[in-house]
């Protein structure tokens, strides 16, 4: 979402807007605003300019048909745009088509813009074309009398002699398959005097794109006989250098259908050189931006267009939300050359060549015309499906023969176009510049609200844990404190008692101290030591007496041994 | 035209790196056909197809994207409102299975809630043949199933040349599907694409109806 801006940006700043839902055509849009009805006429110079100021129906009215609610989308996406949008008008011509007018004035601005050289060198380039043009005028004439090609009108066209109207209707039949190289680089206004160089250099620089190329030549059906087979490698080094060379586009998938057409009628070098002029100079590769810009550019216009000449249509498909982005994509990718076979292909090359790539645009709304009548009548359910897959059916010829190579009816495709007016396009433009610049910022707020959102949810997280953790001590806390609660009354008579014990502990300190101060005696020592003399006194007089005592029992043995043998004596006696 | 259960309409999208043949799965899914070289997609194709599993018959609204990384802007138009995802790579190339990887990690981020994806690993008849020492595989059975594994995905290998297992992706992701699964006439404001409105339920004449399975 973040390419580069495009160098249309400019124009959103200087426009005046008108009321979005009114159709278009405000003064600013010219004075050859297309008129509605033509989008089923043959083109016709006089037509535009006798009703110059004609608007187109209002977009959102409906006929019977329509669904009764009209386009809601499309209406929130005005109502978005409350500034008014303003165009400086491109002063045209009232031609017959004016985005052939618009495209070719671009290319000689661009040209004069060129340095002297490569002014010279598409001079040059020119001279050479038309007397190639003329070498080919005489051989034709002389061998092929079939061929009825009005040489005078198209030298005339190279020449630069022709009016925008008389160069329309040679278009528009085709140009011959003979001259259409030279014509196609004349009026591109192509050169190959800048490239040449930077080509030959670049031949054999390899490209990170290399494998992709290769592998995506072989997954088409343009280069199937011989003669176009000795193409691919010339396709390959035309795509390989232009990655390269335009490196910020690089290289995408339709490319390979983009420069098939051109590669198959010019020589290489002239291939790549045309190559760079439609992708730089007609701004063609704008739609292959990294956010495919130019691609959404495309598509809005295309819408805008099918509310303004096809409002019915594009009420059926919007009230069953189909919007161009669902189809249409391809048909702008690939210039419709994805489906369509190589000799329709080529006139639209024609087209574009001469218009420019808004062309696509009216070849789209053609196509939407002519399926318009089955499209209203398709069922929500299978609209997606034809407009991806039948949109062509309508161009099949009915007499056609198996081997003829005119399966579709070019008569069909490449008239009836609407005359779109460049500046009508230009305000599509810018409203639609200032459509993506809002939807670039709304999509910035969501960036910037998602990654708020993320920084918020990250700190919800860690909020989230801390609480957690939070919640988890707060748990323990309770629990001690339920413990202590049921610890508490043992406690507070543990505390009495002990304030029991140390009230009566007191009270006996109290008493002890009194004790001490009155009844405790000094001499006490003395008193002890007195007594212990009085104890060893004593103890001899113990002592001393239990000797007397001795003696005594000592005295008494005597005189009972004494008193015995006195008693023996006697009784011997007798 | 009458049916006994009027088809469910599922919004289906395919999505993976270019050329590894998520055009080719369509076409066989739709047509039972295979083409060589199918020229690359531009943008996306819009396919139809009905499939009837058991009673119930679903009708596929396939939305065929590019594959090219260039195309990758313009994705998520196609798989906003998509109810079903098939994210598939080149069992031959590593490279499309890491891009496969990226799809579905976007698909979680950015598509709805409630879509049913299937990773799809194509081009099987190219290893069909090899034994152990495969030399053409790059991405083995395992790996795949490990993917669907981690990020809750239905798993298959097919080929859309032989059809191997073509029609079980479809009739897999129909299985899967929740019945309650966004009501396909939902209309959403605003840009969206390819949004449609089904509430009518009719059977449209021109769509094919022969069940795919």
């Amino acid at each position: 979402m973040n390419s580069p801006p495009t160098g249309t940006d400019d124009n959103s700043a200087q426009h005046e807007i008108s009321p979005p839902t009114s159709p278009s055509h405000n003064d600013s849009d010219g004075p050859a605003d297309a008129d509605s009805d033509s989008v089923y006429e043959s083109p016709d110079p006089s037509h535009a300019s006798e009703t110059p100021d004609h608007p187109p129906p209002p977009p959102l009215s409906h006929t019977p048909l329509d669904p009764p609610v009209p386009a809601r989308a499309v209406v929130e996406d005005y109502l978005h745009l409350k500034e008014p949008i303003t165009v400086s008008p491109v002063d045209l011509e009232p031609t017959a088509n004016l985005l052939m007018q618009f495209n070719l004035k671009r290319i000689d601005d661009m040209f004069h813009q060129k340095s002297k050289a490569e002014q010279a060198s598409v001079k040059d380039g020119i001279a050479n074309h038309i007397s190639l043009f003329n070498h080919l005028k005489s051989a034709i004439t002389a061998n092929d009398s079939s061929r009825t090609i009005d040489w005078d009108q198209w030298q005339q066209l190279l020449e630069q002699k022709l009016t925008h109207d008389q160069m329309a209707g040679l278009v528009a039949n085709g140009i011959p398959d003979e001259i259409r190289s030279s014509v196609w680089q004349v009026t591109a206004r192509s050169s190959t005097l800048k490239l040449n160089d930077y080509y030959l250099m670049n031949k054999q620089t390899p490209s990170i794109h290399e494998r992709q190329i290769k592998k995506d030549i072989t997954r088409n059906s343009f280069y199937n006989s011989i003669q176009q087979y000795d193409k691919i490698n010339e396709v390959f080094s035309n795509l390989k250098i232009y990655s390269e060379y335009d490196q910020e586009i690089g290289y995408n998938q339709s490319f390979i259908f983009l420069i098939s057409p051109i590669i198959l009628k010019l020589p290489e070098l002239e291939s790549f050189s045309l190559f760079v002029s439609l992708m730089k100079d007609y701004n063609l590769r704008e739609l292959y931006d990294s956010d495919m810009k130019g691609l959404q550019l495309m598509l809005y216009k295309f819408d805008r267009l099918m509310e303004i000449y096809h409002p019915s249509l594009f009420n059926h498909l919007i009230k069953r939300g189909i919007r161009s982005n669902s189809f249409a994509s391809q048909w702008f990718l690939t210039l419709f050359s994805y489906k369509f076979p190589i000799d329709v292909i080529l006139r639209i090359y024609d087209f574009v060549i001469f218009e420019g790539v808004d062309f696509l645009l009216k070849l789209a709304l053609r196509l939407m015309a002519l399926n318009e009548s089955i499209l209203l009548r398709l069922n929500s359910d299978s609209l997606l499906a034809y407009l991806n897959t039948n949109i062509l059916d309508v161009l099949v010829r009915k007499d056609f023969q198996p081997g003829s190579n005119q399966y579709y009816d070019t008569s069909k495709i490449f008239t009836g176009f609407t005359n779109l007016n460049p500046n009508l396009l230009q305000k599509f433009e810018a409203e639609f510049q200032k459509l993506y610049a809002l939807n670039e910022k709304k999509l910035d707020d969501i960036n910037l609200l998602n990654l708020t959102n993320g920084k918020l949810r990250n700190q919800i997280k860690y909020l989230q844990m801390d609480l957690f953790n939070l919640n988890k001590d707060h748990l323990q806390v309770v629990q001690g404190l339920i413990n202590l609660k049921v610890r508490l009354p043992e406690l507070m008579s543990q505390n009495s008692d002990l304030e029991d014990d140390i009230q009566s502990l007191i009270n006996t300190l109290n008493d002890m101290k009194d004790f001490k101060e009155d009844d405790v005696p000094h001499n006490i020592e003395q008193h002890i030591e007195q007594l212990l003399v009085e104890n060893k006194s004593e103890t001899e007089r113990n002592i001393a007496l239990e000797d007397q005592l001795n003696e005594l029992v000592e005295q008494e043995h005597q005189v009972d041994s004494q008193l015995k043998a006195l008693k023996k004596g006697w009784f011997w006696n007798k | 035209m009458s049916f006994p259960n009027p088809a469910k309409a599922v919004k289906l999208v395919l999505l993976g790196e270019a050329a590894v043949g998520k055009s080719s799965l369509v076409l066989r899914f739709v047509s039972n056909d295979f083409q060589e070289n199918k020229e690359p997609t531009i943008g996306a194709a819009f396919l139809t197809q009905k499939c009837t599993i058991g009673d119930k018959t679903i009708k596929y609204e396939i939305w065929d994207t590019a594959g090219q990384e260039r195309f990758a802007s313009l994705a998520p138009m196609y798989y906003r409102n998509a109810q079903a995802a098939l994210v598939v790579y080149d069992i031959t190339k590593p490279a499309s299975f890491l891009k496969a990887r990226h799809w579905v990690k976007e698909l979680h981020e950015q598509a709805s809630k409630d879509i049913t994806i299937a990773l799809v690993g194509n081009k099987y008849d190219l290893v069909e043949d090899e034994n152990d020492g495969d030399t053409l595989r790059k991405v083995s059975v395992e790996e795949g199933q490990k993917l669907a594994e981690d990020e809750g995905l239905l798993f298959f290998e097919t080929s859309a040349k032989t059809s191997y297992n073509v029609n079980e992706v479809f009739v897999g992701i129909g299985t899967k599907i929740p019945e309650s699964s966004a009501p396909t006439g939902v209309q959403q404001a605003g840009n969206e694409a390819g949004r449609i409105d089904l509430t009518t339920g009719a059977a449209s004449t021109t769509q094919q109806t022969s069940g795919c399975c």
